[in-house]
């Protein structure tokens, strides 16, 4: 009994150095030909389009309820001390520092993620990913590449639009319906931000960029090894969609963590 | 005998412990259809991705004009894979592109054809197959048989030495499934491509093919004309043409 287990565990452990494995060549390999020439300039587009634009209407309103449900916890916690003119710094600095590339991201890899991981899962069991082998096309250069592109250039801008729309939800909540000081809650804003906040928060959602994109297309590309009964079959992207996006959340969770450690 | 193209030496591959080829060994002739029969799950596709370098021998070794396709430098690999081109099963077309883009892939993608000789060659490869008025469709828009065209077209816009075809019939009733052989007959005979067909459309596929070749559990067990194949006394050949269990 005992050596069962400890043969599963062996097993598992092997099985995830080997997907470490899997995971690093293809993350180096999506890097490497973005840069061969040509580059893919009409495709990378067509992902800022898909990633990006599609996903404008999703962060905004993720955003603009966000903004405002911390103007009316900010509010009536700021409210006891006297304090609640600093609602509109508690409200940027928690959307800009944390909640902003966070949420995004999370969004982000619930719409847009999970297609592509969808999108190169079928095209595994499909045979399209073979079919590009023997038209002597790189797979990872067809199918994750551009996607990699366009997430590293669409998640910066969709955590900007998801700042700037979550503390207009502050401004809702706090000065439209709480009646604080419009004039006071953007003065706080604009002086509690600095240039460093705003820089780590880029950083954090160009990593969670390279996250999403690579979780979810590596899930897709790989779809066919996605549990031991998946095999080619519509089951395996099932799997493999629910795995992208479940490892994306969690490890926008855990970077986010060693981000802010190394930021602070 | 015609100049061998392609050759399997003592190829062996198990998935599981399980032998699904053991010790294959199969000369394909250049400019001739070689139609590889076999019971279901006895690994004609697996001899296929050999072949086109999708699987990797567990030993043994694939040579295609005299070069083991283990051994080839990134060069040679690129010419090799614009000599030979792989029709799949379910066509593999990309269902996000319409017909053209799907047929000029294999040339866009590489940017070393300038645009102009693209749409002619594309042009002319659709005229040939009579699929013209498709272009601007999408796969999910086409019927089987046109699906199949495509995919032809596809295969043949690189203008390969060798075609290899994985159950092209497979899933057609039967006048389709004649329809596909008799466009594989006349375009090999147009195009002049050596072909490779895994087939199960017996006895119609003997009809199209100058050679045949059997894999029965892990070997070839026969090979010659295809019309000498009803005259061998292998009851293991006998029983699986007839339709009878050995």
């Amino acid at each position: 009994m005992l050596k069962l287990y400890i043969e599963k565990l062996g097993l598992a452990c092997i099985d995830g150095i080997r997907s470490i494995g899997r995971i690093s060549i293809f993350f180096f390999q999506g890097i490497c030909q973005t840069f061969v020439p040509f580059i893919q300039t009409s495709k990378i587009m067509e992902q800022v389009w898909f990633i990006g634009a599609k996903s404008m209407f999703v962060i905004v309103l993720t955003a603009i309820f966000t903004g405002m449900v911390l103007g009316l916890q900010g509010y009536y916690t700021l409210v006891d001390f006297g304090s609640e003119a600093a609602l509109g710094s508690a409200v940027a600095m928690t959307l800009i520092r944390e909640l902003g590339p966070v949420l995004a991201a999370i969004m982000i890899a619930a719409r847009a993620g999970s297609a592509m991981a969808a999108e190169i899962g079928v095209m595994r069991i499909s045979e399209q990913i073979d079919a590009l082998e023997t038209m002597d096309i790189h797979p990872v250069r067809f199918t994750f590449s551009p996607r990699l592109a366009g997430s590293i250039i669409s998640f910066p801008l969709l955590t900007a639009l998801f700042d700037v729309t979550g503390i207009f939800g502050g401004f809702l909540s706090g000065v439209m319906m709480l009646g604080i000081n419009r004039y006071i809650y953007m003065d706080r804003v604009i002086r509690s931000i600095e240039l460093a906040d705003i820089a780590g928060g880029f950083i954090k959602a160009l990593v969670f960029g390279l996250i999403v994109s690579t979780m979810c297309c590596y899930k897709g590309f790989f779809a066919h090894l996605s549990g031991p009964q998946a095999g080619k079959g519509a089951k395996s992207v099932s799997l493999a969609t629910t795995h992208a996006v479940v490892n994306s959340c969690i490890l926008i969770l855990v970077s986010d963590y060693i981000i802010t450690f190394f930021l602070v | 005998m015609t100049q061998p193209f392609i050759e399997l030496i003592d190829l062996h591959k198990s998935f599981s412990g399980n032998n699904v080829l053991d010790g294959v060994n199969l000369t394909i002739e250049k400019g001739l259809v070689t139609c590889v029969i076999g019971k279901s799950g006895t690994g004609k596709s697996v001899l296929l991705k050999h072949i086109i370098g999708l699987m990797q021998a567990d030993s043994g070794q694939v040579c295609v004009d005299g070069m083991p396709t283990n051994q080839m430098d990134n060069t040679q690999r690129h010419r090799f894979y614009r000599q030979i081109s792989y029709m799949f099963q379910d066509n593999a077309l990309f269902d996000f592109l319409t017909v053209w883009e799907n047929i000029a892939l294999p040339l866009t993608e590489k940017k070393k054809v300038p645009m102009d000789q693209i749409r002619q060659r594309v042009k002319e490869k659709m005229q040939m197959l009579e699929i013209s008025n498709h272009e601007n469709k999408y796969p999910a828009q086409l019927s089987g048989g046109i699906r199949k065209r495509v995919a032809l077209a596809r295969a043949l816009i690189t203008e390969p030495v060798a075609v290899l075809f994985d159950e092209p019939t497979s899933g057609l009733d039967p006048v389709r499934r004649n329809s596909v052989h008799a466009m594989i007959s006349t375009y090999q005979k147009e195009f002049g491509f050596t072909a490779v067909i895994v087939s199960h459309g017996i006895p119609q596929i003997f009809a199209i093919s100058q050679r045949v070749a059997m894999l029965d559990q892990g070997k070839i067990i026969y090979f010659g004309k295809s019309d000498g194949i009803f005259q061998t006394d292998n009851e293991r050949v006998n029983a699986f043409i007839s339709g009878k269990e050995a």
